[in-house]
């Protein structure tokens, strides 16, 4: 029966992260083009598209990414090519893994396999995790192996946990901070335990090592702290200026503690939490999912206090996992991310259990009450799938960039006819946002990396190939008989130019709005 | 009710809430209520009736003050944003039979969005910017303790629980000042039946990061 189970958490589990994953999110976004585009070019040069051998910081476009969800794509790209379900793959399948080893996780914590089978399945089914395990999230690479980490831990697997949470360290950048602190955490837990144990010196020291290469890459500023500078809470503006009126260290102090807390407040708010964290429609729209199901607020809330009657001791480490998860987030700029604060999940997930356990425990025998129950959580799963899967592709296709992967669709069909491609970089309804579209290019038309990384980017525009990636302005653009020319639809050229211009695609998205249009030069 | 030294009381008189509450006639409010939930505790005979009457009154007059829930036009019904959004929804879901549609999205949403207003008002920013973080640490003690303690006491404290979530969940942007300067009785009887079971260590170690937050410029 138990087998059954298991194989059926898994298959929902694996469906819930896979089905449809070319559309659902519609788009590859800002940071998954990155991610896909740099495994791509790993694949063919060794060289990510800034032209680095084998880097262990992706400048990507200035974000600086951790490596290891790169280089976790590039046999998914190598076996089915360049495609949104190609890049996604290698998330949704570590998520569904993670959905097993939280289960793990608990057996090993709380050796109860009721209790372990139901955190899995309860894993399986939050949006928090489906979210993420749908795009190429790094945090969502991170997350399984933090988790494997602690599991090998409490099962005394030292050299192997270290490995593990060192690989967590090259998966996201939080894990950069909470890594450690996860670490100091355990090593005080179980300091009486560990001190005498000679495999603990190794396995630290095997962390250490480990570790070393990107520690160096850090200090030898190949650009990975670059990422650290401009996500600092402290570039915010208004802190900024705060900090540069203050007249002592201790108002400094202030500052800080009054920022920094703020943001830990913002990712324990329980509105971003159950409500509309997720933020998968517009802001004004009240039919938002939170990270998880509302109806779950009385489990967690009970659950805080009953996860030490499941767990026993071994609860500490998940309380200390829930207090420290939010820091490292807290200290970036921006409100609340949810893949920054992914690491928290572990710990919610483990005091929603816990709760739910209770208070089944305390409805008993009534009925009625258990069926409400059920129908409740039915009906927000339900809810879930249809916002999810059907609402939120069809409301967010703006935030997605949209529209530039169909231009590639455009252009390798018509790639010999046009000698020189022109692309207008704006999307949004007023074309406000500044895109990536050498990277969908390159990446959907399958373009040899090497013409990317020998572009040349000039005040005028990035050149490679036959593309230049511009702002178009009609009235200073050179029109010429054959050339391609592309723009975002707040962009249209005005009816002066239509003896000069041909529209010759024009790409949509729900409601008939108009995305971009393609234009052939007569 | 034990009450303990009373250097742990001093922070519960020195809250924000105070400054930037409500008007004169709502602090002798509070306090009146406050007393009335303390007879309630503490007073054996028809006294503590009648401190619980006025308690009563006063809190809730105190509360209906603040959120100005009588006033419909601070209710979070008939928001256009929500009106629009279920039309819209209705529309774009063909997945589903019309009828069906209007089954999964419907005015139903506001009692999702009176719970998600609740949610979006108690963060732990609200509560130390008008309770103080020190104070915060005996009112979670308090508050567990009450519900690991179920009484007659409790179900009274229970009820006036839920008259602030009501509140809270009903006005379209409750100010935090306000409402807690309004329940504030309730947080303050909570806090002191956590006080006797504070660890002194992380009380004052709470207290300290409290005295360099409230000195703030920018508190």
């Amino acid at each position: 029966m138990k087998v059954i189970i298991i194989v059926s958490i898994v298959v929902v589990g694996l469906a819930l992260r896979t089905i449809g994953l070319g559309s659902v999110p519609p788009h590859l976004g800002n940071d998954e083009i990155s991610i896909a585009y740099d495994a791509y070019s790993l694949l063919h040069t060794s060289r990510d598209e800034h032209n680095n051998l084998l880097p262990l910081s992706f400048e990507s476009h200035g974000t600086y990414k951790a490596p290891l969800t790169i280089y976790l794509t590039v046999p998914s790209v190598w076996i089915f090519g360049n495609s949104e379900f190609s890049a996604r793959l290698p998330s949704a399948i570590l998520g569904t893994l993670t959905v097993v080893l939280i289960g793990i996780l608990a057996f090993t914590l709380s050796r109860n396999i009721n209790f372990s089978l139901l955190i899995s399945a309860i894993m399986a089914i939050t949006p928090w995790h489906i979210f993420t395990s749908r795009h190429i999230y790094e945090g969502n690479i991170g997350l399984l192996f933090v988790v494997l980490g602690v599991c090998l831990f409490y099962r005394n697997k030292m050299l192997l946990s270290s490995l593990m949470f060192a690989l967590s360290i090259y998966a996201y950048h939080t894990q950069w901070g909470f890594t450690p602190m996860l670490l100091l955490g355990l090593g005080l837990l179980h300091f009486k335990k560990l001190i005498f144990k000679p495999r603990s010196y190794i396995a630290t020291a095997s962390f250490l090592i480990l570790i070393f290469p990107i520690f160096l890459n850090f200090l030898r500023n190949l650009g990975t702290h670059a990422r650290a500078n401009t996500e600092f809470f402290l570039n915010e503006p208004h802190l900024n200026s705060f900090l540069e009126q203050s007249t002592s260290v201790l108002q400094n102090i202030q500052v800080i503690l009054h920022a920094f807390l703020g943001n830990y407040s913002s990712y324990t708010n329980f509105n971003y939490l159950f409500f509309d964290g997720l933020r998968l429609l517009p802001d004004t729209d009240p039919f938002q999912v939170g990270l998880f199901f509302a109806i779950f607020i009385p489990a967690f809330l009970v659950g805080i206090f009953t996860l030490q009657k499941y767990l026993g001791q071994n609860a500490k480490i998940i309380y200390i996992w829930a207090a420290i998860g939010p820091i490292v987030p807290a200290l970036t700029i921006g409100g609340p991310g949810i893949i920054r604060n992914l690491v928290t999940l572990i710990p919610y997930i483990f005091f929603i259990t816990a709760g739910s356990v209770s208070l089944w425990q305390i409805i008993g025998k009534r009925k009625f009450l258990k069926l409400i129950t059920v129908t409740l959580v039915s009906f927000s799963f339900i809810y879930f799938l249809a916002i999810f899967y059907y609402h939120f592709p069809q409301e967010s296709q703006e935030n997605y960039q949209y529209g530039f992967k169909q231009i590639a669709t455009y252009i390798n069909a018509n790639y010999d006819r046009h000698p020189v491609i022109t692309i207008d970089p704006k999307f949004g309804p007023v074309g406000q946002y500044d895109g990536v579209p050498h990277l969908y290019i390159s990446y959907f038309t399958k373009l040899d990396p090497a013409l990317l990384i020998a572009r040349q980017d000039l005040e005028s525009g990035l050149y490679f190939d036959k593309y230049i990636v511009k702002r178009i302005i009609w009235y200073d653009q050179s029109i010429q008989p054959g050339h391609l020319y592309t723009v975002p639809s707040e962009n249209s050229p005005s009816s002066q130019f239509s003896n000069r211009l041909k529209l010759v695609q024009e790409i949509f998205m729900t409601r008939n709005r108009s995305a971009f249009k393609i234009y052939e030069g007569i | 009710m034990v009450i303990p030294n009373f250097i742990y009381i001093i922070p519960l008189f020195i809250l924000p809430i105070y400054y930037f509450g409500a008007s004169a006639n709502l602090q002798i409010l509070v306090f009146v209520s406050l007393l009335g939930f303390l007879w309630y505790d503490r007073i054996k005979n028809n006294l503590r009736f009648l401190g619980l009457v006025i308690g009563f009154a006063a809190f809730v007059y105190a509360l209906i003050s603040a959120t100005q829930i009588l006033d419909t036009n601070r209710l979070i019904f008939g928001l256009d944003p929500i009106e629009d959004a279920i039309s819209l929804h209705q529309r774009d879901a063909q997945y589903l039979p019309f009828r069906l549609r209007s089954a999964l999205f419907n005015s139903s949403v506001y009692i999702y969005y009176f719970f998600q207003n609740i949610a979006r008002f108690f963060n732990l920013k609200n509560f130390y910017d008008t309770l103080l973080l020190v104070n915060l640490y005996p009112l979670i003690l308090g508050i567990v303790q009450h519900f690991r303690t179920p009484s007659r006491k409790s179900y009274g404290l229970g009820a006036l629980m839920c008259l602030v979530l009501l509140s809270v969940g009903l006005t379209k942007s409750p100010d935090k000042y306000q409402v807690m300067f309004a329940s504030a009785p309730l947080w303050i009887y909570l806090a002191i039946s956590g006080l006797p079971k504070i660890d002194r260590r992380i009380y004052w170690a709470l207290a300290a990061i409290t005295i360099i937050m409230v000195t703030s410029p920018i508190l």
